[in-house]
């Protein structure tokens, strides 16, 4: 097993150093680069005469080496971060790009977590029961839901759940995921209660889609695994009910999901961007959906290339823990 | 490119649908005397601010101050209130009326980012300062007096004596010459790493000298004509006692690196610990989430019965990256002030809610409308010949039916006009402004058979001299509902017209590079102040102004070559009222040959909470003073009770 994992990190190096190649050549698509885009915005706003910002922009082209080929930029870039952990700086805070991720980590970590625990605690035990009650009314209804939960945008899901909470329950503080007076307080008890009275509402929208799926995918694979041969024997030699499902049933459809958590890891980073946005959360997506905007590549670079390895530990995560929870399965 | 006539087609549907619930939009938003109305019916009438305040008052230094303060005072932790005053504060007078202290002012931003320039204009304090509502004259505000030499090569500022920073220590002439001379002309310590442009007089920086603390004297060898405007744009100003520790050459164990790390625009704005001038002072940033700005005690303003501004306790900036939800925020009541992000399509919710009293509309001062800028440079010869026809621009002006543009796209709210100054401007001219807002396709079609365009193919558009049809494409980011309407307008006199929608970032370089046709554009040139952006307006080099880039090489028409001149006399004129008269004569020859068409004056609304008093109910839009607030005074704004 060793052996095992240490030939899948030494693999994931080749990958990361494409991943990073490709993140830094997508991040440079787009036409024009940060300095154009902050123009742009300042004679939109009319705030400052173009012909000096222009004078300013040149300069800080050649500062941050804007102007050299992709190449050297490249290699800037990424050797800032393999030599000194530096994923640069970003230009719209002109701050280090770490130090605009810490802030907003630990609630994304919080959000990101809450959200998969609750997505998990209502989805398998739903799918578990549709799959053993199939064709059931429960089961009917629990498949229509989880249609139209797959089916609706999670913005307009939290658009319409604010408007709820405005108009209807007229609670004094919608969006966000503390009130304002908490906002700069120290953690404490009443901080506690505080979030906690704020993220039911982004866990249940965010969780909703992901609910959704993952019922659905439960409730195939348990149907699936049911119908085989070594459940019939079970049942045949007459073991309790709820030991053929669970040890004999769940224990091998529930497969697949854990090789879906491993791709849910990056979104502990970037998930749920739009909905984040218009829920106003401090989290780490709507600053990434920021930086594409406005171009501020290290700050994009830097995330995608999280993302991307987020996603190969996840995977790898994954496929340990499968190996863990199935005999059956070996590597060697 | 598309022609998106038919996927635009239910949006103007939707529009009228729109414009049909919300009624008809009052032309008059509630002036800030029905507060008295309704605050005298509830039996608490407000006590009106006297025009001047008695002299007594300022001889004896007989100061009001917030109730928190005074305790502090009398705790021994803060000196008194006519010792935290300068000799000579700032007697602001209030819109209305004499406030009472307390209460916070919550407002959205975008993001910290993305509204720095909207906080610091609230939070901080220049030299000079605009007159309100129209920037008409420049005003006093750090200093107290300044004069200019004849020959505009010399300027000396007279400071209020006993200004303090927000810790307490004395704000001197010091604090400017810090800021200059070892941040502004300092490529080093400066992030940008050149000099500022706008500090530069015939290529060289001006010169920045202490008389003595309270006197600051600034010269060049040529006349200054804008930099009286500069220190009313720029925050002049650095606690060299608080930065001087960061600053190589005060402490040698710094860095320019670090120094340019304390002093980013966020962290000089937004960092709590930094002394300030501003009647707030942050304390508390939580990045990406909300900034909170306290008072400041040392604020050196005063109303006109003595009592020391602002009123208010507190600013609370909240991000709220969502427009839509800012709205919704306002309307629950969360937010108090809602403006710099309004769209006028949330205008009809707000009116929808505005019957349960939480909130007024109040209209802004009329901006700029859009604007169709021609390329006279465009790659295409023929469209470049039409468009240096004054013919044609004539015609596509007649064309276009401002009355119903303002029904249909801007809910009533924008007066027709033409290419001109509007009524926030100091330059404003009604004759001007109203001489190119006829609507008359007849008119139109016969100047274009004039000019020889005539429809050759009986296809009911017409022909280019070459044969080719007569196809323009517009260039646009937003105001989709407005091109719609052009298209038809135009092309009902025989202009087939293609839009060409896209994100700002590559509409901006399509232009930059003079690569559009038609570009749609909220109206750059015809701002309030023409000196702050001149190159839209006249001859530059290289490429200026971007909707005739080869005028600067192959020379523009007479009357733009005589624009050119006038306004470079403009930029090193001293006296004002020859300026003025420069800038007059420069939208004269703009109006009568309309190298852009314009659509007239917008008249954007915007909200305040209902319980605020002293809102002026013509705010002023951000262009007039460089961020939206300053137009709306927060200091002197309070609840009433």
């Amino acid at each position: 097993m060793t052996a095992y994992i240490l030939r899948r990190l030494l693999h994931m190096v080749p990958t990361l150093v494409l991943i990073s190649i490709v993140s830094f050549i997508v991040i440079q698509a787009p036409p024009g680069d940060m300095l154009d885009t902050r123009l742009a915005r300042y004679e939109e706003e009319g705030s400052m005469g173009s012909a000096t910002s222009r004078e300013k922009a040149e300069a800080l082209r050649a500062k941050y080496h804007l102007n050299d080929p992709l190449p050297v930029q490249y290699l800037h870039w990424i050797g800032g971060i393999v030599l000194h952990g530096d994923f640069g700086e970003s230009f719209t805070y002109e701050m280090r790009v770490v130090d605009v991720f810490k802030d907003r980590l630990g609630l994304t970590f919080v959000l990101t977590l809450v959200t998969l625990a609750f997505t998990w605690a209502v989805a398998i035990p739903l799918g578990i029961y549709s799959a053993t009650h199939q064709h059931s009314a429960g089961d009917t209804l629990f498949t229509f839901v989880g249609f139209i939960g797959v089916a609706t945008p999670n913005f307009l899901l939290a658009l319409i759940f604010m408007f709820i909470q405005a108009t209807v329950f007229e609670s004094p503080s919608i969006g966000g995921l503390l009130s304002p007076e908490y906002i700069g307080a120290s953690w404490g008890w009443a901080k506690v209660n505080d979030l906690l009275h704020h993220i039911w509402l982004p866990v249940v929208v965010i969780g909703t889609s992901g609910t959704a799926a993952v019922l659905r995918i439960m409730r195939g694979n348990l149907l699936d695994v049911l119908s085989q041969q070594h459940i019939q024997t079970g049942r045949a030699k007459g073991l309790k009910e709820r030991i053929v499902v669970w040890k004999y049933g769940v224990r091998i459809a529930i497969n697949p999901l854990v090789s879906r958590l491993g791709l849910e890891l990056p979104s502990l980073l970037s998930g749920a961007v739009i909905t984040s946005i218009v829920l106003g959360l401090p989290t780490a997506g709507p600053v990434f959906y920021a930086a594409l905007t406005t171009q501020d590549m290290y700050l994009a670079g830097a995330f995608l290339l999280l993302s991307a390895t987020f996603l190969l530990i996840g995977n790898l995560l994954a496929d340990i823990v499968l190996a863990w929870i199935d005999p059956r399965i070996r590597y060697e | 490119m598309h022609e998106g006539r038919s996927s635009r087609a239910p949006w103007l549907l939707l529009s009228l649908a729109i414009l049909a619930t919300a009624g008809c939009l009052p032309r008059d938003f509630p002036r800030t005397a029905a507060d008295d109305e309704q605050d005298a019916a509830a039996g608490r009438p407000q006590k009106l601010a006297p025009v001047d305040i008695d002299p007594a008052i300022l001889r004896e230094r007989r100061f009001g101050e917030a109730p928190e303060l005074h305790r502090l005072a009398a705790e021994g932790k803060l000196p008194p209130v006519s010792e935290r005053l300068p000799e000579d504060p700032l007697v602001m007078r209030p819109i209305r009326s004499i406030g009472r202290y307390g209460g916070e002012i919550r407002r959205d931003i975008l993001g910290e980012f993305a509204d720095i320039s909207d906080i610091r204009s609230t939070t901080s304090e220049n030299l000079l300062g605009f007159s309100r509502p129209v920037a008409s004259r420049i005003e006093p505000n750090l200093a107290a007096s300044y004069t200019m030499s004849k020959d505009g090569r010399e300027a000396v500022f007279r400071l209020r004596r006993g200004i303090r920073w927000s810790d307490g220590v004395p704000f001197t002439v010091d604090d400017i010459l810090f800021w200059y001379d070892d941040c502004m002309i300092n490529p080093d310590a400066f992030r940008m790493g050149v000099v500022n442009p706008d500090w530069l007089v015939a290529g060289k920086p001006v010169r920045m000298e202490k008389i003595d603390d309270f006197t600051l004297k600034v010269s060049a060898d040529e006349p200054m004509g804008t930099i009286l405007r500069r220190f009313c744009h720029y925050e002049a100003v650095f606690a060299k006692h608080h930065y001087a520790r960061f600053h190589p050459k005060y402490n040698p164990d710094a860095t320019y690196e670090g120094f340019r790390r304390e002093t980013t625009n966020l962290m000089e704005v937004l960092q709590p610990g930094v002394p300030k001038l501003g009647a707030w002072v942050p304390t508390q940033w939580v990045h990406g989430q909300q900034i909170v700005y306290e008072r400041n005690p040392y604020y050196w303003k005063i109303d006109t019965a003595g009592n020391q501004l602002p009123y208010v306790d507190r600013i609370v900036f909240t991000v709220i990256p969502d427009p839509q939800v800012a709205l919704l925020k306002f309307t629950n009541g969360e937010l108090d002030l809602l403006g710099r992000n309004l769209e006028l399509d949330a205008v009809p919710t707000l009116l929808r809610q505005l019957r349960k009293g939480r909130y007024r509309l109040y209209s802004r001062n009329p901006e700029p409308g859009p604007a169709f800028y021609l390329n006279f440079d465009a790659e295409d010869p023929m469209l470049r010949q039409a468009f240096r026809d004054i013919r044609v621009r004539q015609a596509l002006s007649l064309a276009l039916n401002r009355k119903e543009i303002s029904e249909i796209v801007f809910l009533g709210l924008l007066e027709a006009g033409g290419f001109a100054f509007t009524e926030a401007s100091p330059y404003f001219d009604p004759e001007l402004f109203h001489r190119n807002a006829d609507f008359d396709p007849g008119r139109a079609r016969k100047l274009l058979a004039e000019a020889g365009y005539r429809d050759r193919d009986g296809d009911g558009y017409l022909e280019f001299p070459d044969g080719r049809r007569f196809e323009l494409t517009i260039d646009l980011t937003k105001e989709h509902d407005l091109a719609e309407l052009a298209r038809e307008y135009w092309r009902a006199i025989g202009i087939y017209v293609y839009l060409n929608p896209g994100r700002q970032e590559i509409i901006y370089r399509r232009r930059l590079n003079g690569q559009f046709q038609v570009y749609l554009y909220f109206t750059i040139a015809a701002g309030v102040e023409p000196r702050t952006s001149p190159f839209h307006w006249a001859i530059f080099p290289d490429v200026y102004p971007f909707w005739h880039r080869n005028a600067s090489k192959e020379g523009g028409p007479p009357w733009l070559e005589e624009v050119t001149k006038l306004m470079n006399e403009a930029l090193t004129t001293v006296d004002e009222a020859e300026v003025r008269r420069l800038i007059h004569r420069i939208e004269e020859l703009y109006v009568q040959n309309q190298p852009a068409i314009g659509t007239g004056a917008l008249n954007r609304p915007w909200a305040a909470n209902a319980r605020l008093r002293n809102v002026p109910h013509t705010g002023t839009f951000a262009g007039a003073f460089s961020g939206w607030s300053r137009g709306i005074m927060e200091e002197q704004m309070y609840y009433a009770r």
